[in-house]
């Protein structure tokens, strides 16, 4: 996929698998660039400009393997703002597809 | 790069870029390698996974001026705002071709209002200057008084030109920022 548009639904990524569950950081990095490929650093900006936002609460929880993850979870605010997004995507993304594939009707 | 290294450029480059809470950020970085290694990945296949920190500064740096930018309890800075304006268009330069037709356009508006507050101003200044000339060789109180009001009158005019332009101004800055911020979604590089 052109890298531009990927950017582009990149929060809106993080906000839809983030509001399915909680994740921590490594384990949402993985998540998204099974799909996406991406450059991984810069999914951590976006976690914490979210979190600045209040879209995200974050918690410190122990593990069995080793250290303390850092977990993200999705709050109220966040939720509504990945339901605004989310519509806003579809509806664009149906607007596009109308007029790609118009030609091969 | 193995995990120090990636760490300590991350946070050099932070550093120079003015950002706070390095720590903070540093610690989701090191989390990111902890986590990595428990499923047995190699540190320069991580790093080099995550990309170049020089580059993840700037987003850190890009959030950290937007988000000073919306504080409105700080006093609003012409050139702070023109700074993150020329960041927000160096992030992403397609923007600039988008914007080159309206914004030439809404620069023209501008540019013209400040051109006509300026002659609002300097108008004023010539009649005084000319009216004091005149004075010395003798007008009637009749023409006097009506050079000063006239005068009293531009140099108002001028004074509501100049605040009027300032709103302007700021405002259609706040707007591109806010724009170019939300096409930055779109565009920030790989």
């Amino acid at each position: 996929m052109n890298p531009q548009f990927k950017k582009g639904i990149l929060e809106l990524c993080v906000l839809s698998v983030v509001s399915r569950k909680d994740y921590y950081g490594y384990e949402l990095v993985e998540e998204i660039s099974k799909v996406i490929e991406i450059s991984e650093g810069t999914l951590y900006p976006i976690l914490r400009r979210l979190t600045e936002e209040k879209c995200f609460e974050t918690y410190l929880q122990e593990s069995n393997e080793g250290p303390s993850r850092k977990y993200y979870k999705i709050t109220k605010l966040g939720k509504e703002f990945c339901r605004e997004q989310s519509k806003q995507w579809n509806e664009f993304n149906q607007q596009v597809g109308q007029l790609i594939d118009k030609d091969r009707r | 790069m193995n995990k120090n290294e990636f760490i300590l450029a991350l946070r050099s480059a932070l550093q120079k870029n003015g950002v706070k809470d390095i720590d903070d950020i540093a610690s989701d970085y090191e989390e990111h390698f902890q986590q990595a290694k428990i499923q047995g990945k190699n540190e320069d296949e991580v790093s080099r996974k995550l990309g170049t920190p020089e580059v993840i500064a700037k987003a850190y740096e890009t959030d950290s001026m937007v988000l000073q930018m919306k504080d409105t309890s700080q006093p609003f800075k012409f050139t702070f705002a023109f700074k993150v304006l020329g960041r927000l268009i160096v992030l992403a330069p397609f923007n600039f071709l988008i914007l080159l037709i309206p914004g030439s356009i809404i620069l023209a508006i501008v540019v013209i209002g400040w051109a006509l507050t300026m002659v609002t101003g300097a108008s004023a200044l010539a009649i005084v200057t000319t009216g004091l000339q005149a004075n010395l060789i003798n007008l009637s109180a009749w023409v006097g008084v009506s050079i000063f009001s006239t005068t009293l009158a531009l140099f108002g005019l001028t004074a509501i030109f100049i605040l009027g332009m300032m709103l302007i101004t700021k405002s259609i800055v706040v707007f591109a920022i806010n724009y170019l911020r939300w096409n930055l979604k779109f565009v920030l590089q790989k």
